[in-house]
């Protein structure tokens, strides 16, 4: 295919869509529908300033030690994951 | 002493092998703590705020491999890898990277990619805001020419992330609400993904093959005349993925007449 016929043929499809969605309503009704689920998107644990449980006292003996081998082991969903190892 | 090197020997006091030396002339005396014990505290603070990010930005790496394992991987971390923000959320960017050289993850060969995700997902929640869609009326209004110079834009708190690991599954199992099938095989095929925002929601999204392709010419930034150019050399028919790109909002905005 040349790029000319290429290129009109992939804006004519824009043009459809364009008609096809009759663009500006429907898309701010979803961004609506968004808006009113924002509070729940954060993950737990994760806020935006930093604050509260990320800076206290009662987390700090987690830090404390230095690690050593014992813990140098995975003890998580790991043990779920099979299969070879892949090169690269 | 001014401020800055005041706000220096500080720093240095609270860094892993703090130094207070510095700093202990200028620190009132506390009648039962001495001046390294004063100093712990906010040593400690720091690196447990740090922590507490790191598996805040990480949390499948951390189900991964455990909270112990975790905390001990991220002290290390820490230690090597100072905080230049001011703002937590841009801390450990080169997580994956550290992952990758660290000793004790060797045969969880997947688990840098894995952080190279939950890094997307971050950026793309932390990334400038998207609201809009593009308006493809704007676009079918065009003349030739006019088209020919469009450069089309992905969102801008998106990222194009490849993986010889099915490291899409493995986020989602590890998801809390998650119930399924626990078991993942290691040997599926590679996976490309688009990450970014929409509105308000954090899309991962599986990509196929020429879908991957053609986003990453539309990714440097070329006019769409340069893109066609790159398509055909690659076999790919731009005008079977222009409106559904723009339709799935991979292709966000534009610039050019």
């Amino acid at each position: 295919m040349n790029k000319k016929k290429m290129m009109s043929a992939a804006i004519a499809a824009v043009a459809a869509l364009s008609l096809s969605l009759s663009a500006g309503q429907a898309i701010a009704k979803k961004d609506m529908a968004d808006m009113e689920k924002c509070y729940g998107i954060a993950k737990a644990g994760m806020n935006d300033c930093g604050a509260g449980d990320k800076v206290s006292c009662k987390g700090s003996a987690k830090m404390d030690n230095d690690p050593d081998a014992f813990v140098m082991v995975p003890k998580g969903t790991c043990d779920k994951i099979t299969g070879g190892k892949k090169e690269g | 002493m001014n401020l800055n090197q005041l706000q220096h020997a500080f720093y240095q006091a609270i860094s892993q092998q703090g130094d207070g030396s510095v700093l202990s002339p200028h620190l009132l005396s506390h009648p039962n703590l001495s001046v390294n014990q004063q100093l712990a505290i906010y040593r400690r603070n720091k690196n447990t705020a740090l922590c507490n990010t790191l598996s805040a930005h990480y949390p499948v790496c951390l189900r991964l491999v455990g909270d112990e394992f975790f905390n001990a991987m991220a002290k290390i971390y820490i230690e090597q890898t100072p905080s230049h923000f001011t703002d937590l959320n841009k801390y450990g960017s080169n997580f994956s990277l550290f992952i990758k050289d660290f000793q004790p993850t060797q045969d969880l060969p997947y688990l840098p990619d894995v952080a190279r995700l939950e890094w997307a997902w971050v950026q793309a929640f932390y990334g400038q805001d998207m609201m809009a869609r593009l308006d493809a009326d704007l676009i079918a209004a065009m003349d030739n020419e006019q088209v020919e110079k469009v450069v089309f834009q992905l969102p801008v708190n998106a990222n194009l992330l490849s993986s010889s690991y099915p490291i899409a599954k493995i986020w989602q199992v590890n998801q809390l609400d998650y119930e399924g099938e626990q078991q993942i095989d290691l040997t599926q095929n590679e996976v490309l993904l688009l990450v970014w925002r929409d509105g308000w929601r954090v899309a991962i999204e599986p990509l196929t093959q020429v879908q991957w392709q053609l986003l990453q010419v539309f990714a440097q930034g070329l006019p769409l005349e340069a893109v066609c150019h790159h398509a055909i050399a690659q076999n790919i028919d731009v005008s079977e993925y222009l409106a559904d790109f723009i339709a799935r909002g991979w292709l966000a905005s534009f610039e050019g007449s």
